[in-house]
């Protein structure tokens, strides 16, 4: 009960997380390096937290969690540095 | 015995992959494991920079922690501004290997409020930082009055 409990706790941050970093991509003023930074907390923090109530909810399938942890932690911060650098380069 | 060593932990790397990829540590799934491992080409393990290496896996266990911090530190912000500045590279990716130089560049680029945009020179990343506008805004004025 409390495990379930503490599962959907952080299933609703990671879901606030989500949408909190994914909003500024539609707002204009923001720049190409500020919408990374909030996709980071979206993609990364937001995924790996919905990734851990998952976790807590159905430990069976902890090693396609872990993949799937380990795969988004990478692929995420390599796409941010790759962003970052393109963007960065002078024209 | 040094090689041995590295030997091991690349093995241990591959056997845990397999592990995870299969989803399965039963005797004959790390024996079918074990034996694809050593088909797998070594490469030059012996280059490999332990001293280098260890030190910056272990600093990304506090990962999770800075992670967290940084990303209500961001959603606080609300007037953000872009912050470019150079950060050392760490000495141990200075030195030679490539692992350590990624894993320096990860822990960097993995927290919400840093981001590694390039390799300004070879003892410093170019890193954008964001900052509150308010904040910039009144370090400077201080200044400016003090002139």
């Amino acid at each position: 009960m409390t495990i379930t409990f503490v599962s959907y706790a952080i299933l609703s941050l990671g879901l606030y997380f989500w949408i909190w970093g994914t909003l500024p991509i539609l707002n204009k003023e923001h720049s190409i390096f500020y919408k990374l930074h909030t996709l980071t907390v979206a993609d990364s923090v937001g995924s790996l937290l919905i990734v851990v109530a998952l976790l807590l909810l159905a430990p069976q399938y902890w090693p396609l969690l872990l993949v799937t942890a380990i795969s988004l932690s990478l692929w995420n911060t390599i796409f941010s540095y790759i962003l970052g650098n393109i963007s960065d380069r002078p024209s | 015995m040094a090689n041995f060593t590295r030997l091991t932990l690349v093995l241990l790397f591959r056997i845990c992959c397999w592990c995870l990829v299969t989803s399965s540590i039963e005797t004959t799934n790390l024996l079918i494991g074990l034996v694809i491992c050593f088909l797998i080409p070594f490469g030059d393990f012996r280059r490999l920079k332990m001293h280098a290496l260890i030190p910056e896996i272990l600093l990304i266990l506090r990962l999770p922690y800075d992670m967290m911090k940084e990303c209500f530190e961001l959603m606080l912000i609300n007037d953000p501004i872009d912050n470019f500045t150079e950060e050392k590279v760490n000495i141990r990716a200075t030195s030679g290997s490539k692992f350590a130089e990624f894993f320096d560049l990860f822990r960097i680029t993995f927290t919400p409020m840093s981001l590694v945009t390039r390799r300004e020179n070879s003892d410093a990343w170019r890193v954008h930082l964001v900052a509150s506008a308010s904040e910039v805004e009144a370090k400077v004025k201080p200044k400016e009055s003090n002139k």
